[in-house]
């Protein structure tokens, strides 16, 4: 059995494939490694659902068959992963982090475990998350089945959600990478939280078949990773069309950053606002930093400001309109009230009552959102902002008061991104860049739809100028 | 015979124990801290968003974002 340090377990999903194809160890070891830890320390975290084992054991001796047969499948054959407790296992409970969903089983697997086990990907875990996503606005870090999911970096914080698990576990280490979720915040919050790359893609990049759904026009899944070409590598594995999913854009994604365009051909759209004065005090600094080092990247930089919209309110009438009309039947049998969080309970029940007004007139102004931002795009080929304006609170903190400066800023710069970039359906990326008060904070960078390799290489080469994405618990002190 | 009975108890109390029996009558009438109103909190919500919808002019010929594929 190979003695694996401590090294090995916060290593990227490429470095441990070609460890695994230079024979350094078997798959098997690999999985065994991984899931004892996660099995060991995921619980104190209450970061892990469900163990998955005896499965990935199984397939990583698959995965050790084809590599003796020098049968190659790609960067993450061999290399153990966690999925958020929203995508379905075949056989296994899948209960979307929620009491009345904890002993739900379906019969078939997710499309996107299906494709990441045809990678030779081993699953070895369902990991937490806040229950049914967090649809309806919640409270609390404890809106869980397993409880508040607590940082690694300080255990006395939250790690972040809705994708709290995933965040969790990649960032202790339990698991090289990770599949979460978002409809408005659930990766990019997470991994800023966590110190962690995340990618939320292109509406409709990858099926959502098999996965709980929250809000049909706004939900997209995503990988959670330890670097930019992981989550690189790990999209162009679960990208594809999918007629199971109606959203689906029928799009496949190759992982080619060196085919994105030349850095200096590019333009950086940024406001000074948003790193100068949204974040609270202790976030600016390193925040400043990163967008000194991504100015160095790509020198063509103009300040930029988002269309003005009600960016909350349609958001928020989506989101909730859509999740309470799913789960109307969980509201109306009274099942809701066995939900961990009274605010999302309250939320969910008056996101019924909604009316198709509101709703269509949400709608109608997203369009106007998505031709303005369309619009912008023509001016510049990338927005970057604070993935968040504070470090990850303390787990017994209300989650729903304001963060950031206070005073607000009357100058809204890029910072209703996050809702801009999810009503458009925009591709994201979240990128680890430094510490305040010993806990990571992270930027956003977000493109063009279907721009992720031109995202992806910018963050590479920031990963290559910086060594935050390699920090781990412990180390930034 | 005495004509009543007399009887003397010592007692030896703390100072935290003292100072507890001299708060407790204070600390029996303290209410508890009113719980939030979830359900007016979200309906207010809702009625906040509303109103921020109604507030912004849409022309007749936007359509909502979501196209009907036959």
């Amino acid at each position: 059995m190979a003695n694996f340090n401590e090294d090995v377990f916060f290593s990227t999903a490429v470095e441990l494939n070609r460890r695994l194809v230079a024979k350094e160890f078997t798959a098997v070891e690999l999985a065994r490694a991984f899931a004892e830890r996660l099995e060991t320390s995921g619980p104190s975290l209450n970061a892990l659902a469900l163990s998955l084992r005896a499965r990935g054991v199984n397939d990583a001796k698959d995965v050790d068959d084809d590599l003796k047969r020098n049968r190659l499948r790609g960067p993450l054959q061999g290399v153990p992963y966690g999925v958020k407790d929203l995508l379905a296992v075949a056989n296994h409970p899948t209960t979307w982090g929620a009491k009345p969903y904890a002993k739900q089983v379906f019969d078939y697997d997710a499309k996107v475990v299906k494709k990441l086990d045809k990678s030779g990907a081993v699953l070895i875990g369902k990991l937490a998350m806040i229950e049914l996503a967090g649809g309806g606005g919640y409270r609390y870090a404890s809106a869980s089945l397993t409880g508040p999911a607590l940082n690694p970096w300080d255990n006395t914080r939250w790690a972040g959600g809705s994708s709290s698990g995933p965040a969790a576990a990649v960032a202790a280490g339990l698991v090289p990478f990770a599949i979460g979720s978002e409809t408005w915040g659930s990766i990019l919050n997470p991994c800023a939280s966590c110190g962690l790359t995340g990618l939320r893609p292109t509406y409709g990049y990858v099926s959502r078949a098999g996965a709980m759904a929250l809000s049909w026009t706004m939900d997209k899944l995503g990988p959670i990773c330890h670097s930019a070409e992981d989550c690189g590598r790990v999209l162009q594995v679960i990208s594809g069309g999918d007629t199971d999913d109606p959203s689906s854009a029928g799009k496949s994604y190759y992982y080619g950053p060196q085919y994105a365009r030349n850095f200096r051909d590019l333009k950086l759209g940024f406001a000074a606002v948003d790193f100068d004065s949204w974040p609270e005090e202790n976030c600016r600094a390193p925040l400043r930093e990163a967008l000194g080092v991504l100015r160095t990247i790509l020198p063509a930089a103009v300040e930029t400001h988002l269309p003005d919209y009600p960016y909350g309110a349609v958001a928020g009438t989506i989101i909730t309109a859509e999740g309470s009309a799913v789960f109307e039947p969980l509201i109306t049998s009274g099942r809701i009230e066995e939900l961990a969080d009274k605010r999302q309970i309250a939320s969910l029940k008056a996101g019924l009552e909604i009316p198709a007004k509101d709703y269509l007139k949400a709608m109608r102004i997203r369009s106007l959102i998505q031709q303005d931002l369309r619009g912008l795009f023509t001016h510049v080929d990338v927005l970057v902002s604070p993935s968040t304006f504070s470090i990850a609170p303390k787990i017994t903190e209300p989650l729903d008061r304001r963060r950031g400066a206070t005073p607000r800023p009357k100058d809204r710069g890029l910072s209703d991104l996050g809702a801009a970039g999810n009503l458009a359906g925009l591709p994201a990326l979240c990128l680890p860049c430094g510490f305040a008060d010993g806990m990571p904070v992270g930027i956003q960078l977000v493109g063009r739809p279907f721009s992720e390799n031109t995202l992806l290489a910018i963050g590479a080469e920031f990963q290559r100028r910086t060594d935050w994405h390699r920090r781990r618990p412990g180390s930034q002190k | 015979m005495r004509g009543r009975w007399e009887l003397e108890m010592t007692v030896k109390l703390s100072r935290r124990e003292l100072s507890v029996l001299a708060l407790a009558p204070r600390l029996l009438a303290q209410e508890a801290a009113p719980q939030p109103d979830h359900s007016r909190e979200a309906f207010e919500l809702r009625r906040k968003q509303s109103e921020a919808l109604a507030r912004r002019e849409v022309p007749m010929s936007t359509e909502p974002a979501f196209i009907f594929k036959p």
